[in-house]
């Protein structure tokens, strides 16, 4: 008796990518913005965000074993690390947009302290973990970043 | 993090800790020390400041977002588009295949539905109909209402003897031959006849009348197919070699006996029963 071949199914880890599908790229936007307020540069962002992405997707195993992997803290803290090792991605700033006049005067650590707290909602613990400081050197970065847009009474 | 603070300049500890305190949230060991940094600060309206420029920040920072393709382009990183596409289509196709099933589930069971109420109307309506012929309930009201009413229930009013019997004789569809009583007492006079259709069974009733007494009496005499047996159970009499069963009602008293092969007579009056046994005696043999 013939038997029809059985039909191809296609060979992936289904559960990790629905885990990269529903709890980390929502999250791109995010991300896009921190790599955005890091580099001052679209392209930066682009770069910085695709770099945060390769990194988490070549650990989507280990992460999903890890219970208190929080997604938007590994992905600052890896687009963090890209902006680091590739010095900003020798993008320049570019744009006269209110944002990029406010956050220019700023030091990129100034920047990375508003933007993981004051833009992605970290709290200032978890902030100081994904960049790599002390607390004492986070609470210095982003008051000092903060007194300089309130002095300026910059217009966003 | 209230360690921190100890660390600090007094302008870090008044900026850096603003969104803890505009959350309630600051360590218990820096709350005082940070009132005492905002009055010191001289800018009553830092907390207002402050809050406005976060808003406008994130705001600012929300026009800034990835197209479609740039999202494509991550997604991409755990799954080849065209695997994505094939696994879209895997899953369809299921969907697909689970629609068509429960489509066909729903045509099945909605013909079943179908088939099951024309059966029911079927049974209902159209079959053989399990109504059972119950001679002494009917006829027992058959003969109340002739009683009350001979003229219009009578198909064949008459006193003739020939006529009667030609009539039950020719009568169309009847699966037992219909009884007459042969000699009935003198005082008792032909009436007519008629066959009652029950669907179930038919019956032939042949009446006969009492005129010389006061009040007329009427005498019904019922033949239909069927044995004795089939009568409920009851005291069997004997009227000189007539086997009779008696029945009776609060107007009426019924004799049921076999009268040919297949057929069983009742005969129903307001006689006694043994009245009507002697009437019946004297009728039968045709």
């Amino acid at each position: 008796m013939a038997t029809s071949p059985k039909p191809m199914t296609p060979q992936f880890d289904e559960q990790l990518v629905n885990l990269f599908e529903e709890q980390y790229l929502p999250l791109a936007d995010t991300i896009y913005r921190f790599g955005f307020a890091l580099t001052l540069s679209l392209d930066g962002a682009h770069s910085c965000v695709r770099q945060a992405f390769q990194k988490v997707s070549g650990k989507l195993k280990d992460l999903s074993k890890s219970l208190d992997a929080n997604p938007k803290s590994v992905l600052i803290e890896a687009c963090w690390q890209a902006y680091k090792d590739t010095k900003g991605g020798g993008a320049s700033p570019i744009g006269q947009s209110a944002i990029t006049s406010a956050l220019k005067p700023l030091p990129v650590e100034g920047r990375a302290a508003v933007a993981a707290i004051d833009g992605a909602g970290l709290s200032p613990a978890e902030a100081a973990r994904v960049l790599s400081w002390s607390e004492v050197e986070l609470r210095q970065h982003l008051a000092s970043a903060r007194r300089t847009l309130l002095r300026d009474a910059v217009q966003l | 993090m209230a360690q921190a603070a100890g660390e600090l300049r007094d302008d870090d500890v008044l900026y850096g800790y603003l969104t803890e305190y505009l959350d309630g949230e600051l360590p218990a060991a820096i709350a005082g020390k940070y009132d005492q940094l905002l009055k010191a600060a001289d800018r009553p309206a830092l907390q207002e400041e402050f809050q406005t420029l976060r808003g406008r920040l994130q705001l600012a920072l929300q026009s800034y977002y990835l197209k479609e393709d740039e999202l494509a382009a991550l997604a991409s990183l755990v799954q080849d588009p065209r695997v994505k596409a094939t696994v879209e289509n895997v899953k369809i196709a299921q969907l697909e295949r689970g629609v068509a099933v429960s489509t066909m589930m729903r045509r099945v069971a909605m013909g079943t539905f179908v088939v099951a109420a024309i059966g029911a109307a079927v049974v209902k309506f159209g079959g053989p109909s399990d109504v059972k012929f119950k001679p002494l309930e009917y006829l027992g009201y058959e003969a109340i209402a002739l009683e009350e009413d001979s003229r219009e229930r009578l198909n064949l009013p008459s006193h003739d003897l020939k006529e009667v019997r030609q009539y039950l004789a020719t009568y169309p569809g009847l699966d037992f031959k219909p009884k007459m009583l042969k000699n009935v007492p003198s005082t008792w006079d032909l009436d007519g006849a008629t066959v009652i259709d029950y669907e179930v069974a038919k019956v032939a009733v042949v009446m006969y009348e009492r005129r010389q007494s006061r009040n007329p009496e009427k005498l019904f005499h019922f033949s239909f197919a069927g044995k004795l047996s089939d009568l409920p159970p009851a005291d069997p009499g004997n009227m000189r070699g007539l086997i009779f069963q008696t029945y009776a009602s609060n107007e009426q008293n019924v004799i049921a006996w076999q009268s040919a092969n297949n057929t069983v007579s009742l005969l129903i009056g307001r006689r006694s029963a043994p009245e009507l046994a002697e009437i019946a005696v004297a009728g039968a043999g045709d």
